[in-house]
């Protein structure tokens, strides 16, 4: 039988690797790893440009005009609680949406989990996901900005 | 107000949390096979923990609820539907008057628990509302129910009142309305290992038998019932025969006869056994196993005293910390 400190190492090797998923199958047990990486283009864009992102850093007319181009085309689904983000219904099932989802109003898109009691966020219009912003496990804020969403025309 | 049974399913039974302190005369504990599915329907629809619910098992059960009524379903996914439209789990659901609720089958795991606000107005037998069904005893005439069993409601409390009164305006065209939050609790029922600890004759166990115990699968037969599961797999032998006194069993304990097919005993066991016990499941993992049904294959853990504890008082304050948070819910409706 495998260990927990065998299969911790091997958590450590895939981590450090540039393995995104990893499989593994001994004696009828089975064990996946999936790395995010929604995470890595969260990264890169930050890199990029922090005043174009954040619109408290940029000065007011700008940041209006960016703003309005911005809601022409993209939408944000924020946070309703401070919680923990779950982009699972349950543990082990398929994330609710991925980005490239074509997701309709109304429709629960993620979990936010606030003394264990899971919340669950709907998208407020029809469109696509575009961007995941926020790590599956982190604590968001209220209001904090949790997906962009490419609202249909 | 009352629940009318129009369909019993394969079985379908009263239970609250057992009828315990009665047990040195013989008498059967009982209960919920998955008590914290219990417990949860209940403070999801505002009751005390302890309220009786109806146990629904596998598939087949259809109730109807004569009045407007709060209630929650949670446990095992079996795929209970309200006018062909799929109910959710582990929330609270404001249900309209002559609406039918249908289990049509097993997605996961194996019960079901139904827990209405106010509970239900059935008379407690030596403390517990509970039925036996080998003692004739407790719930619905001391019997599973029966198709046209009207069964009577309680009185509900302010806060199902207020849940049933904020839902009720959410309706719209259907005739059941929900909440959109709902407690984390499906991931205890779709698990295969369950935690154990070692028996108190497990040293008597041959060492094979004790390290198969621990390693190998083992499957539950159709021979397993709420007072019992039979399980197969490898036959666990003794060092050498011994003959044993008949001493009190517990929820749980895993007791081996001399085929050395190991036997789980659960809600509806006997007080006492004399076989071996080769093993106790730890409090925290028997919903899992009560979750499980004939067919499915069950591994077992081996975690010590100290862990078992751990993980009971892990999940009482994870249960604490919902009835909190429904509290505020509560007061965010206001």
């Amino acid at each position: 039988m495998i260990k927990m400190s065998d299969f911790q190492e091997m958590v450590n090797i895939i981590d450090r690797s540039s393995v995104n998923i990893f499989t593994f199958e001994y004696e009828g047990m089975k064990i996946k790893l999936e790395k995010q990486p929604i995470l890595q283009d969260k990264v890169q864009k930050e890199e990029v440009g922090v005043s174009v992102s954040d619109p408290l850093l940029s000065n007011e007319q700008t940041d209006k005009a960016a703003k309005d181009e911005a809601v022409s085309k993209e939408e944000v689904i924020t946070s309703p609680m401070v919680g923990t983000f779950y982009t699972r219904a349950n543990e082990g099932e398929e994330r609710l949406v991925q980005v490239g989802d074509t997701v309709q109003k109304g429709q629960v898109v993620c979990i936010v989990e606030a003394m264990k009691l899971f919340n669950e966020v709907q998208a407020d219009v029809d469109g696509e996901i575009v961007e995941l912003l926020v790590g599956d496990g982190e604590v968001v804020e209220y209001g904090q900005p949790l997906f962009k969403l490419k609202k249909r025309s | 107000m009352s629940v009318q049974i129009i369909r019993p399913g394969l079985l379908a039974t009263i239970q609250d949390l057992g009828r315990y302190g009665f047990q040195q005369y013989g008498v059967v504990v009982g209960g919920a096979m998955d008590s914290l599915s219990l417990r949860l329907a209940n403070v999801l629809v505002g009751n005390e923990e302890g309220e009786a619910a109806i146990e629904v098992t596998m598939m087949g059960t259809s109730l109807q609820f004569n009045e407007d009524t709060l209630i929650s379903i949670t446990g095992g996914d079996l795929n209970p539907v309200i006018d062909g439209n799929p109910v959710p789990l582990w929330r609270p659901i404001f249900v309209q008057k002559n609406t039918v609720l249908s289990f049509t089958g097993c997605k996961v795991g194996c019960r079901a628990y139904v827990a209405v606000a106010g509970g239900f107005s059935i008379p407690n037998v030596m403390n517990s509302k509970s039925t036996y069904i080998r003692g004739e005893i407790g719930g619905f005439k001391g019997r599973a129910l029966q198709e046209g069993d009207l069964i009577p409601l309680g009185e509900e409390n302010s806060f199902s009142r207020k849940i049933k009164k904020v839902l009720q305006s959410k309706l719209e065209q259907r005739s059941f309305a929900s909440v959109d939050w709902y407690v984390p609790f499906e991931r205890y029922v779709n698990k295969s290992v369950v935690r154990v600890l070692k028996g108190t004759e497990f040293e008597k166990f041959s060492e094979s038998a004790q390290k198969q115990f621990f390693e190998q699968e083992f499957q539950i037969t159709p021979q397993s019932d709420r007072m019992g599961y039979r399980l197969s797999g490898a036959s666990l032998g003794l060092k050498q025969p011994f003959e044993l006194l008949s001493e009190a069993v517990a929820n749980g304990t895993i007791q081996v006869p001399s085929d050395g097919n190991p036997i789980v005993l659960l809600a509806d066991r006997q007080t006492t056994g004399g076989y071996p016990r080769i093993g106790q499941i730890a409090a925290a993992d028997l919903p899992v196993i009560a979750q499980m049904k004939p067919g499915d294959c069950v591994r077992f853990q081996e975690i010590s005293l100290y862990e078992a504890e751990q993980l009971y008082m892990e999940r009482e304050k994870e249960i604490k910390q919902i009835r909190t948070a429904l509290l505020l819910k509560k007061w965010s409706f206001e």
